[in-house]
């Protein structure tokens, strides 16, 4: 049996790699700062069997930069970058997962954006690509999986390499990175997997659309009975110019020339600890940085699990679920294995395809006036 | 013609159950009469295009009927009862939703909790059997479409399972409670180009019923649709208590936010707007718009490897729900605890 546990978000502020000859100086900085506040976790309050780190939590996510360049800027998964946490990870006898931009060899041409768990002998037992973002999004060029399903499944040896889930000694960890999470059918998927306790490294700016999230984290931990934990940024110092950052002294609050403004606190924070039961069982009251600890309570998850009512993985008529899924036509998978995404404009390009198509098919109703952009390009890789 | 904004009504209805099967076709007339007499304070007033009745409320819930009493109050739709319907929405030129225990006169061997709508036609416009029945719980000895599949497509068709009905008020699916909880279904029905859901309800007070209001507000913000959730507000039964239901109607809009809320139980009445053009202009905007952007071939691929609750088992019982969770325990997908 399993005892219950402290589980800790480590909400950081973020300092932001601009210029690629800092990223070293940076990313150090970074890994330091994170642990001196899971160091504080130990002094404080004792054994925490668990820590988890905010999305890009190393590097932040500089939208505009080409391709080539985040290849030299972003990291590798196992490497020297991140040691530091599988060596916190064996020295405390816990496991430690957090979000990091990454480069593989293996992918030449792309990057991605993924999430990393060490466990107490400090042996990487996750790697993960967020499955959702960038390419259908349109902000930035990293890959994910599912847009190059097919190479991805033989180079990695399975479809299984999209969904991780291991099995140790604290439960049955899995990790996904913050877009992730308004897709049911991801959470769905792990925990079809067998994940108990989901780590859900995140990035969420405020932004106009962004506060039913809050409400994604509770649906998805109820209507599949596990943990989420999310990390977010606390903040997010960008990078002025050398050693200057947005968070400098006598830098309250800076415009980039760029055109990117980065006001220190532009993520909502909130970092979360949800319980099985779909409520807030640890939290982070806003941006800053801040530790949101919760009790797992893995025991008590699976009498849950083995309760008749109201077990809604149990009751779920999948058999019509798959059929339905597998007929329709939604974002398809593959849409970038020809080539790599180039540019981030590119990612729009993929759904405003799609949702063209809903429009065409009648799955969407256009509304009045609607003008339709039919870029030929777009629609080849969207309606394979 | 397509109407670009107008208002819908919940009816939070005081039920009053079937205590006695003889007694059926008084209760259901006054429970009827009753709610469509709010109903027309909605449409007179408010000028309310759509309205919703919450789950059995016609018939109410009682956990101490008997099988043989449960098919007893059984009502067939299209029947006496939605005519009585089609003929007050034909008069006001509305489409009315609710969710009945019915029987079909044809398949007595089964029993669903089915949702419809009639419109102003005057007629059943759209019957939908709730998927995810509690029989599986051991609450009611009722039967889901997925019980009886095979034969259920044969009799109704392949698109029979989940009805969209094409409406001047946007294109109508009706969900039945418990059926708010799976997300497939609130997704499937977006595939088939659903945008407004109207959900008859049946939400009790107890552990497992205040994380729905979050639920609700999920399935919104995921589908970019609408959703309108009828619950009784009063239950008036010799075996139950008056308040055992939460009440709390609500709709939410396309961005998941509450638009309209009844604050608890009571017989009540909630009217909200419906911005049906914006929910279309949303749907056509690139951030964010999950129905087009989810990896629908993965997850038919994904969700195909395991089977959860089979089907074709028959009504399903509290039998095959445990069985179930413990087939899902030996393959290693839960944990025995």
């Amino acid at each position: 049996m399993i005892t219950p546990y402290t589980a800790v978000a480590v909400q950081t502020i973020i300092r932001h790699v601009k210029e690629p000859e800092w990223r070293d100086a940076i990313i150090a900085e970074n890994v330091n700062r994170a642990l001196s506040m899971m160091d504080y976790v130990a002094h404080r309050f004792g054994a925490a069997k668990l820590f988890v780190l905010p999305e890009f939590c190393l590097t932040g996510a500089e939208h505009v930069r080409s391709v080539e360049q985040w290849t030299q800027v972003a990291l590798r998964i196992p490497g020297p970058e991140i040691e530091p946490f599988a060596k916190f990870a064996r020295d405390n006898n816990c496991h430690v997962g957090g979000g990091t931009m990454e480069f593989d060899p293996d992918y030449p041409g792309r990057w991605f954006n993924s999430a990393f768990l060490f466990g107490p002998t400090g042996e990487l037992l996750i790697r993960y690509r967020k499955l959702n973002g960038a390419d259908v999004q349109g902000h930035t060029t990293y890959s994910t999986p599912p847009a190059l399903y097919d190479l991805y499944v033989e180079t990695e040896g399975g479809e299984d390499a999209l969904f991780p889930v291991v099995d140790t000694e604290i439960g049955r960890l899995g990790v996904m990175n913050c877009y992730d999470i308004n897709f049911p059918e991801v959470v769905r998927t792990f925990a079809l997997h067998g994940a108990e306790v989901l780590l859900h490294v995140t990035g969420e700016p405020y932004s106009p659309h962004r506060e039913p999230w809050e409400m994604s984290r509770r649906t998805r931990a109820f209507e599949n009975a596990l943990y989420v934990i999310s990390a977010n940024h606390g903040g997010y110092a960008a990078q002025i110019e050398g050693a200057t950052f947005a968070d400098s002294p006598g830098l309250i609050f800076q415009h980039r020339r760029d055109g990117e403004i980065a006001p220190l606190h532009r993520s909502h924070g909130g970092s979360r600890v949800v319980d099985f039961n779909g409520h807030v069982a640890g939290q982070a009251q806003g941006p800053g940085e801040a530790l949101a600890m919760g009790s797992i309570d893995i025991q008590a998850l699976r009498e849950r699990r083995a309760e008749r009512r109201g077990n809604v993985i149990a009751q779920a008529r999948s058999e019509i679920y798959a059929g339905e899924y597998a007929r329709h036509r939604a974002s398809p998978l593959n849409h970038w294995l020809d080539r790599p995404i180039e540019d981030r404009s590119e990612g729009s390009g993929n759904t405003r395809a799609v949702i063209e198509r809903y429009l065409r098919d009648g799955v969407y109703a256009a509304p009045e006036g609607y003008v339709f952009e039919d870029r030929e390009e777009d629609r080849k890789r969207a309606s394979v | 013609m397509t109407v670009r904004k107008y208002a819908l009504a919940c009816v939070q209805s005081a039920v009053e159950v079937i205590d006695e099967p003889a007694g059926k076709d008084a209760v259901v007339a006054r429970n009827l009469e009753r709610s469509l007499s709010i109903a027309e304070g909605a449409i007179v007033r408010d000028e309310a295009r759509v309205v919703v009745f919450p789950e059995g409320w016609l018939q109410g819930h009682s956990h101490s009927r008997s099988a043989a009493d449960w098919e007893s109050v059984c009502i067939q739709i299209p029947g006496l009862e939605t005519a009585r319907m089609g003929e007050f929405a034909r008069r006001h030129r509305v489409y009315l939703a609710g969710a009945a225990f019915e029987r079909d006169l044809d398949w007595p061997e089964v029993w669903f909790s089915t949702g419809f709508i009639v419109g102003p036609s005057g007629h059943v416009e759209l019957r939908y059997r709730k998927l995810q029945e509690r029989n599986v719980e051991g609450l009611i000895p009722n039967a889901s479409p997925a019980d009886v599949h095979n034969e259920y497509l044969r009799r109704y068709g392949e698109d029979s399972i989940f009805p969209v009905l094409e409406t001047p008020y946007g294109r109508l699916a009706v969900i039945v409670e418990n059926d708010l909880n799976f997300f497939e279904i609130t997704r499937i029905f977006t595939f088939r180009g659903a945008e407004i859901f109207l959900h008859p309800t049946a939400e009790e007070n107890g552990v497992h019923f205040p994380a729905w209001d979050q639920v609700r507000r999920s399935r919104c913000y995921e589908n970019l649709c609408y959703l309108a959730s009828a619950n009784a507000g009063e239950i008036r039964s010799a075996s139950r208590a008056a308040h055992a239901t939460r009440g709390g109607s609500t709709v939410i809009d396309y961005q998941g936010n509450p638009v309209a809320r009844i604050e608890g139980a009571g017989e009540s009445l909630l009217v909200s707007p419906i911005q049906l053009e914006r929910l279309r202009r949303r749907r056509t905007e690139v951030r964010m718009n999950y129905p087009a952007q989810v990896k629908s071939e993965l997850f038919g691929r994904e969700f195909g490897k395991r089977v959860l609750m089979a089907n074709d088992t028959g009504p399903a019982t509290r039998e095959i729900g445990e069985s179930t969770i413990r087939r899902l325990q030996d393959e290693g997908v839960f944990v025995k605890p």
